[in-house]
């Protein structure tokens, strides 16, 4: 069965070394989702494609292939937004390793496109990096089945994030060891709305969101968490 | 055609070598044994030095078979300022540039979160502890103009904050004898945000 993908909408999550002078190239497309790619001669020095195969870079992509791994045919970059500098940048590497890390290969999601897409606009004008990534956060682990059932909670209760059960359950005594995994329900539903207003509020949705992304990488911490801590 | 036990040997060890493949291999193997075989043993006794022997410089990192290697031995280069490189050929490229008299720093890669690159994997914690000597007034970071290279040189600045010295980065923009229209979106985006006053 031939394969073939014509100006898709996408974006460079990852690139490394493949062979000499070619690199295996992650892209997450539009309609396609995550799609890996050779790109032939990209690390030959002239090449254009360097350049515009760089990570947070609109581009449209034609893909063709049999096989799983794909070969790059075009790439243009459409039209920039702005550049991430300095901790945007390493936020943002943060967003590729978890879409890198969760999402498989060939699942659609063009919901969470646009959601990558307005995560990147917010840290490249950095006005409210953590609503951002806290708002993407939320959306990817919906977009791949493991959505939280935000909206069931009561803000008068206090909850137990089960990462087993993947549910929350009610509980009247706050202990030290259950501490870090109890939410208070109003805080639960303003989640749901992605409405981190309040210090408070963006405490308990980091530690909401962190409790369930480390659950779906099995112990495997993301590398960039270490970036964002002083030696 | 199956060749003899020994020249198959040489055949596919000449092939670790960047840009050799099967038939330029062939061609050196043959090279070397019909026609040259002195530069054949002078190429094996080269290597077998070069491999026991170069290591890293212990100040700077670069490939260097005494401890310190012949830039950071030398006196006549200016002490307080380091540049901050991803491997030792950027080291020559810069000082083919003749125009840096400082001295290097070479991380041996950079970070990269996706491939499991942390800062604990190149030599951050070393140029960290060369900065903390204090002879050190300007750090240059000019690792690449990647994303990775930018996040390596962020994070290395964000843990020099607290020092008083001058951290800087390389520019990046337009080649020089380029032209506008043929530049990429993303380099002239770069140019556009470093561009200086005249």
């Amino acid at each position: 069965m031939n394969y073939k993908v014509d100006e898709q909408a996408a974006y460079v999550l990852h690139s490394r070394p493949y062979l000499e002078t070619s690199a295996l190239v992650d892209f997450f497309t539009l309609e396609q989702g995550r799609i890996t790619a050779v790109v032939k001669g990209m690390r030959r020095p002239g090449s254009k494609l360097r350049g515009v195969l760089q990570p947070f870079i609109p581009l449209q992509v034609s893909l063709r292939g049999r096989q799983e791994l794909k070969t790059l045919i075009q790439a243009e970059s459409v039209g920039m937004n702005g550049i991430l500098n300095g901790r945007a940048l390493i936020c943002g590497l943060y967003v590729n390793e978890m879409m890198q890390r969760l999402l498989s290969p060939y699942d659609a999601h063009p919901h969470l496109y646009v959601y990558y897409q307005y995560v990147l606009n917010e840290l490249i004008a950095g006005h409210d990096i953590e609503g951002a990534l806290r708002t993407f956060e939320h959306h990817l682990l919906a977009e791949t089945g493991y959505g939280l059932a935000l909206d069931l909670v009561s803000d008068q209760t206090v909850y137990y994030f089960d990462t087993e059960n993947w549910r929350f359950k009610a509980v009247v005594n706050i202990t030290e060891t259950n501490r870090n995994r109890c939410f208070h329900g109003k805080d639960l539903l303003a989640i749901d709305q992605d409405c981190y207003d309040t210090p408070q509020l963006r405490q308990s949705a980091k530690r909401l969101m962190r409790l369930a992304i480390d659950h779906l990488l099995a112990g495997r911490p993301l590398h960039s968490r270490a970036l964002f801590q002083k030696k | 055609m199956s060749f003899s036990p020994l020249i198959q040997q040489l055949v596919t060890a000449l092939r670790c070598l960047p840009g050799v493949g099967p038939k330029s291999a062939q061609r050196m193997a043959f090279h070397l044994l019909e026609r040259d075989r002195n530069a054949a043993l002078e190429l094996s006794s080269a290597l077998r030095l070069a491999a026991e022997q170069v290591s890293q410089c212990q100040q700077c990192r670069t490939l260097s078979e005494t401890d310190l290697c012949q830039l950071c031995a030398s006196s006549s280069r200016d002490r307080s300022s380091l540049c901050v490189l991803e491997s030792p050929m950027d080291v020559l490229a810069i000082e083919h540039t003749n125009s840096f008299g400082g001295v290097y720093f070479v991380l041996g890669g950079h970070l990269s979160p996706i491939d499991g690159v942390g800062p604990d994997d190149i030599g951050i914690q070393q140029l960290l502890e060369r900065i903390n000597e204090g002879e050190i007034k300007e750090v240059i970071l000019a690792t690449n103009p990647t994303v990775e290279g930018d996040a390596t040189a962020h994070y290395i600045a964000e843990q020099l904050k607290r020092e008083s010295l001058k951290v800087t980065r390389i520019a990046h923009g337009v080649p020089v004898g380029g032209e506008l229209e043929y530049v990429d979106g993303g380099t002239l985006a770069h140019a556009l945000a470093g561009r200086r006053l005249l």
